[in-house]
Formats: C-alpha cells, sequence, structure tokens
C-alpha cells in the first residue's frame, strides 16, 4: 500500500494545492476500491502495480485536472498577445534605433552603435517577457477582450489582400547588411576615416564625414522600414509610399555626397570621372585620391540603382492604385490557398 | 504515392477527440441516481463503454465546474467516497445533449454507409 501512497504524493506535486487533499482523497479511495474489486483485499505487489500503470503517469493524471489553466496564455488570448507583441517589439526595436541613430549623429562615436545594441539585447527580452506576464496574469485570473461581444459584421470585413507578400528570407538579409553597413559606418565615424589594420589613416572623406549623420539616419530608416515590413508580411500603400519617401531621401543625399566627391576630385585636378586609379599610387595622398575616386563611382552605382529602384516602386505603387479601382482580380483567389 | 504517415499517438489522439464528448453524455445519462466514480466506470463497462480512472475523476470534476452535477463525500460504508448526481440543469443540459447525439449519430451513419 506504500506504493499507492507514493503514487499519489508524485500525484500530488502536480496538482494545484486548493483542490489537492480532495482529489487524492478521491483517487485513494477509487484505486483501493479497484484493488478490492481484483485482489479480495489482499492485493499483490504486481496487482497494485498494474493498477496504478492503469491510471497513468503522474504527471499525466495531475494535467487532466487542470482545463484552461494549464495554458500560460491560452488558445483565446494568444491572437490578442501576438498582435500587442508585436506593436511593443516594433516600438522597442524602433525607438531603439531611432534613439542610436541620435546619440550617433551628435557623438559621431562607433561605441554608440555597440551600445545601442547592447541595449537592444536586454529590451528585446525585458519587452517579450514583460508581455507574456500580463497576459499570464490575464489568463489566471480569466480575463479576456470583448472583441467578440459585439455583433459580427460579416460585411464589416477587411478587403482581400492585393498586396504582394514580402520576401521574407529577403528583408532579414537587408537588416542583417543594412546593420553591417550601419557599424561600418560608425567606425568610419569615429575614426573620420578609412583606416588600415593597426590604426593607420588610409584616407579622410571629408564628404563623408560631412554628411555622415544624414547617412546614418537614411540607414536606420532603411532598416525600420526593413523591420515594418517584415511584421507586416506585405507590401501596402503605405510601406511602398514611405520606402519611395526613403528612397527620394537617399537620392538626395546621394546627389550631395557625388557633388562633393565631384568638387574635392576637381580641385585636386581629377575632372575625368573614368580615372585610372593606380597612377596615383605614387603621388602624394595617392590613397585618399583613389579612395574618393572610388567612392565617386560607387555613388554614381548607388544612385542608378536606386533611382531606378524607385521609379519600379512608383510604378507599382500606381499600377495598385489602378487595379483595386477595378473589378476584382481573379488572383486574389490564391491568397485563400 | 501517398504514404501513411499516421502515427500510433495520432490515431490515440483524434480518437480521444472522438470519444470526449459521447463519454460526457454516457457519464450524465448514469448519474439519475448517486454513485461514486468507481461504480459509474463499472456501469459503463458493463453496457461496453470503457473508460479509465484517469479519464473519469477529472471529467467528473469538470462536469461539476461547469454546474452540470453536484457532489458530496460519503463517510458511510468501507471507505470515504465521493458521490456524483445530475442537477436540475444538468438534465436540461443532457436532454438537448442527446437529441443532438440522435440526430448526429444517424446523419454521420448514413455518411459512413460507404466508408469501408
Amino acid at each position: 500500500m506504500e506504493l499507492i501512497e507514493r503514487y499519489l504524493q508524485e500525484i500530488g506535486r502536480h496538482l494545484p494545492a486548493n483542490k489537492r487533499a480532495d482529489i487524492l482523497s478521491e483517487l485513494r479511495s477509487s484505486l483501493n476500491d479497484s484493488l478490492e474489486a481484483q485482489a479480495n483485499g489482499q492485493p499483490s505487489e504486481e496487482a497494485i502495480i498494474q493498477i496504478i500503470k492503469e491510471m497513468g503517469a503522474p504527471r499525466k493524471v495531475a494535467a487532466s485536472y487542470y482545463s484552461e489553466r494549464q495554458y500560460l496564455i491560452g488558445p483565446e488570448l494568444f491572437p490578442f498577445f501576438q498582435f500587442i507583441l508585436g506593436i511593443v517589439l516594433a516600438a522597442t526595436i524602433g525607438g531603439q534605433l531611432i534613439a542610436a541613430t541620435i546619440s550617433i549623429a551628435v557623438s559621431h562615436q562607433a561605441d554608440s552603435m555597440v551600445q545601442a545594441f547592447l541595449q537592444l539585447l536586454d529590451s528585446i527580452p525585458a519587452a517579450l517577457g514583460s508581455v507574456v506576464l500580463v497576459f499570464a496574469i490575464m489568463q489566471w485570473f480569466n480575463v479576456r477582450p470583448d472583441f467578440d461581444k459585439k455583433d459580427f459584421d460579416p460585411l464589416a470585413l477587411p478587403p482581400l489582400h492585393k498586396d504582394k507578400p514580402v520576401q521574407r528570407a529577403e528583408q532579414v538579409v537587408n537588416i542583417v547588411f543594412g546593420t553591417i553597413f550601419l557599424a561600418f559606418l560608425c567606425a568610419f565615424g569615429a575614426s573620420g576615416g578609412f583606416t588600415a589594420k593597426y590604426g593607420v589613416n588610409l584616407f579622410t572623406d571629408p564628404v563623408l564625414d560631412k554628411y555622415f549623420p544624414w547617412i546614418a539616419f537614411s540607414v536606420v530608416i532603411g532598416i525600420v522600414l526593413d523591420i515594418v515590413l517584415l511584421w507586416r508580411g506585405r507590401w501596402e500603400p503605405s510601406t511602398r509610399i514611405a520606402k519611395i519617401g526613403a528612397n527620394i531621401f537617399s537620392i538626395g543625399l546621394l546627389s550631395l555626397l557625388l557633388q562633393g566627391q565631384m568638387a574635392w576630385l576637381n580641385q585636386m585636378g581629377v575632372s575625368d570621372f573614368v580615372v585610372e586609379h593606380f597612377q596615383f599610387t605614387n603621388t602624394p595622398g595617392g590613397f585618399q585620391l583613389i579612395g574618393m575616386a572610388s567612392l565617386r563611382l560607387a555613388f554614381l552605382v548607388a544612385l542608378i540603382v536606386i533611382t531606378v529602384n524607385t521609379v519600379v516602386r512608383i510604378f507599382q505603387l500606381l499600377r495598385n492604385s489602378f487595379s483595386s479601382a477595378s473589378t476584382p482580380d481573379i488572383k486574389t483567389e490564391s491568397t485563400l490557398q | 504515392m501517398v504514404k501513411n504517415v499516421q502515427s500510433p499517438s495520432t490515431v490515440e489522439n483524434v480518437v480521444q477527440e472522438l470519444r470526449r464528448g459521447a463519454l460526457i453524455l454516457a457519464a450524465l445519462s448514469q448519474l439519475d441516481d448517486e454513485k461514486y466514480g468507481y461504480a459509474l466506470i463499472n456501469q459503463l463497462e458493463e453496457n461496453g463503454l470503457e473508460i479509465d480512472q484517469g479519464t473519469l475523476y477529472p471529467l467528473l470534476r469538470r462536469l461539476e465546474a461547469q454546474g452540470l452535477l453536484d457532489s458530496k463525500w460519503n463517510v458511510e460504508g468501507s471507505r470515504p467516497r465521493r458521490y456524483y448526481v445530475i442537477n436540475k440543469t444538468g438534465k436540461a443540459v443532457l436532454k438537448e445533449l442527446v437529441m443532438e447525439w440522435r440526430s448526429l449519430s444517424k446523419s454521420v451513419e448514413r455518411l459512413l454507409g460507404d466508408v469501408k
């Protein structure tokens, strides 16, 4: 009989304290009824083991006494939890990125970027934990959002998505590379130029230095937009317009950078656009000339790419606006699959 | 060619899901008179419905929490036992459930007519 008490004790460990004694008494009574029926009051150890096995493992038996409360966040609350978590995480990451941009712009310190990342590592789990805690308390006290209390009106359902789904892998790659580029920019801002391994300045770029905060701002805006797109999961008119706006800002900035590089190179007597870079290797300040000329070319390429990209996005925005004004598109059926 | 990928646990889960509602109906139908859990298990088994103790007792607790059953401890007899009985609300719910079950049973039987 000691085995039965050990079994009940183990079940009791997993039961709610306020019902433990009552449930265990009932199970004890039932197990004894079973034993009495099977072994006429003189149960062998094998019979006890068999009866305990039939009832099941202690944790499983205890778990069957829980209903909704075994969920930290139950199925009814989970969609609401996901919705709130998305907002909280976007606000946390977005807020930190904006704060980091301002900090970098003001201080020109690469350390600010590292600190921003460390703060993100701290704040994301903290934000996640806080939301989980609030919802776990709501679950515990059986608090439910009253979304469903209103009469459901099918005509109030949102229209079918016509927007193109976002390629998630592409957004993740964009965020990663954007962040690496931002870190690189910060290192540049901190050292005042491109440096070799041992801290020797290869060359400085006064134009990049002048526009540094705006470049950092542009990259951060790009990262924030990519995070929003990743969260929303599809291109919407608002995100398309935001992306076009960010691109136009980048075009303006790249134009200023290109103009600055060209003016600086003109002053140095390098007016031809296509130059043989290696001819500067042995001239005084040759590295700087090579670097400035290379960046001039890089800015031009970037300007062309972003301009083309912007034109394509404007075209897509206009096409979507026109198609949404016309009759429903048969292709939208695929979204139901 | 489609492979048969159903694992034993999948089958077990589906069977449990199918049985869940039927067990509620069966338990409620047998609790017109006060009964303790073990006696109810025996009664259900005598009628061909097997249910283990680990399933029945939590089920009875849930039905009581939902206000369909009343219960009390009885210390007379060889050992203390908790007795359950269907109450007024439970009877009304049982009536609805029986109608639903009969209608469902007929429809499903018709649908299953061709299934081998």
